[in-house]
């Protein structure tokens, strides 16, 4: 008697069999203790990895469709990023002067301006574009207008710091507030409720600002976990050996 | 194409899916969004999406597995910088047995963690053939031998026959 191989046995099982196939293979277990004793052990194995891959699993993080589509804006290929940065950049050195000037033709070009990004991104959504560009209101940051920040979501905040070169110094420190800041010079920015994307800075020192008052807080460099909030403190995630504290700084490994 | 309804629909499985292959869930949503924004650049058929999603998702997670192994190879040969970052779930404290089962998963090959990973999201036979690029027709053989691997890694007391 030929018996049936595991493959197919499992085939069986997943209902990957064609009709005149899983007959026979039916038939032939009928009358075959010895291959129903191992479609009973491939059945096992099935149950056994079900198991324990879903020992693995944690909740989906809460993301809508919105929040990833207002990570890309509308256009395709890359840099999409650069003209909502170029704009950002202008507007974030003459907003104090507009905002001190009410109705003078500065204000007019930034609604412009603002509108202008908005059809970039597509929905025309001033309001949510002027979200996006939100940045802290520090002469550092309109000087360098290399900044953004979001509020936290739910109390959390999470950095991700990509393609930084290597050897490029990572400051996270603690600060008073409800915003989390990323002063990256040279760098392509995308942001979402509570997170921030920091891709692709030039290799001068990276700022990173994190509101004490999160109840949670992440910094990623180059997709690794690198910093986290517990406790109160910044650990180094990179470092073991590290103390906890409330400013620390360290530097992105080679590739 | 209605975006909206697509991320409803396959959000929470690709998200489990590179949540089971990496082990961190902030990397997994990472992959995850970064797969359906790769989604609004191609034209892909209704029926074909899942298989698309999880194949780009697939490469997102290799491709990062290159850096990732480059740079521990360069810690190793100098032992200078950092300590090397441990794995998340290390950091997260996870119980013993998630260990035991992250331990075995590691065990297998890349494809053959893949294949096993895809059938347990319902994937045809068909569908994970197109995923990971093997003949439809291997794809049985290629399963059972994984799920025995597995088994062996998983509870190495128990020798299948």
């Amino acid at each position: 008697m030929t018996h049936i191989d595991e493959s197919r046995l499992l085939a069986r099982l997943d209902g990957e069999l064609s009709g005149d196939d899983r007959a026979r293979v039916e038939e032939h277990l009928r009358e075959c203790p010895e291959c129903r004793e191992r479609s009973q052990a491939v059945e096992r194995r099935i149950e056994l990895f079900s198991r324990a891959v879903e020992r693995l699993d944690v909740t989906p993080p809460r993301v809508r469709w919105s929040d990833v589509r207002d990570r890309t804006g509308s256009r395709p290929g890359p840099g999409r990023f650069a003209p909502i940065l170029k704009a950002a950049a202008v507007i974030l050195v003459v907003t104090g002067v507009a905002s001190a000037v009410p109705g003078s033709p500065v204000d007019d070009w930034i609604g412009g301006a603002v509108d202008e990004v908005a059809g970039w991104l597509g929905g025309g959504d001033r309001a949510a574009v002027e979200a996006e560009m939100e940045v802290p209101e520090t002469t550092e940051a309109r000087e360098a207008a290399t900044g953004v920040a979001v509020r936290l979501d739910a109390g959390a905040v999470r950095v991700s710091l990509d393609e930084l070169p290597e050897g490029t110094e990572v400051r996270v420190r603690l600060v008073s507030g409800d915003q989390a800041v990323v002063e990256a010079g040279g760098a392509r920015y995308r942001t979402a409720p509570g997170r921030i994307q920091a891709i692709g800075a030039s290799g001068g020192p990276v700022s990173v600002r994190i509101p004490r008052d999160a109840t949670a807080a992440r910094v990623l460099v180059n997709g690794t976990p690198a910093v986290a909030l517990e406790d109160g403190r910044l650990r180094v995630i990179l470092d073991a050996d590290a103390e906890p504290d409330t400013a620390v700084t360290l530097r992105t490994p080679g590739p | 194409m209605d975006y909206e309804e697509v991320f409803d629909r396959h959000y929470s499985a690709l998200f489990r899916y590179l949540h089971r292959l990496t082990g961190d869930a902030d990397v997994a949503d990472d992959l995850a969004q970064e797969a359906f924004i790769r989604l609004l650049e191609r034209d892909v058929s209704d029926e074909g999406i899942r298989s698309w999603l999880f194949t780009v998702a697939r490469n997102l997670v290799r491709d990062r597995s290159r850096v990732r192994s480059r740079r521990e190879e360069l810690l190793d040969q100098y032992d200078t910088g950092p300590s090397r970052p441990r794995r998340p779930d290390e950091t997260a404290e996870r119980k013993e047995r998630v260990e035991a089962v992250r331990a075995a998963l590691d065990e297998l090959s890349e494809r053959d963690r893949t294949m096993l990973l895809l059938r347990e999201e319902g994937f045809k036979y068909s569908e994970i053939a197109e995923v990971v690029g093997v003949k439809p027709s291997s794809v049985g053989t290629l399963l059972a031998r994984a799920l025995r691997r597995f088994e062996e890694a998983y509870d190495p007391g128990k020798r299948t026959e």
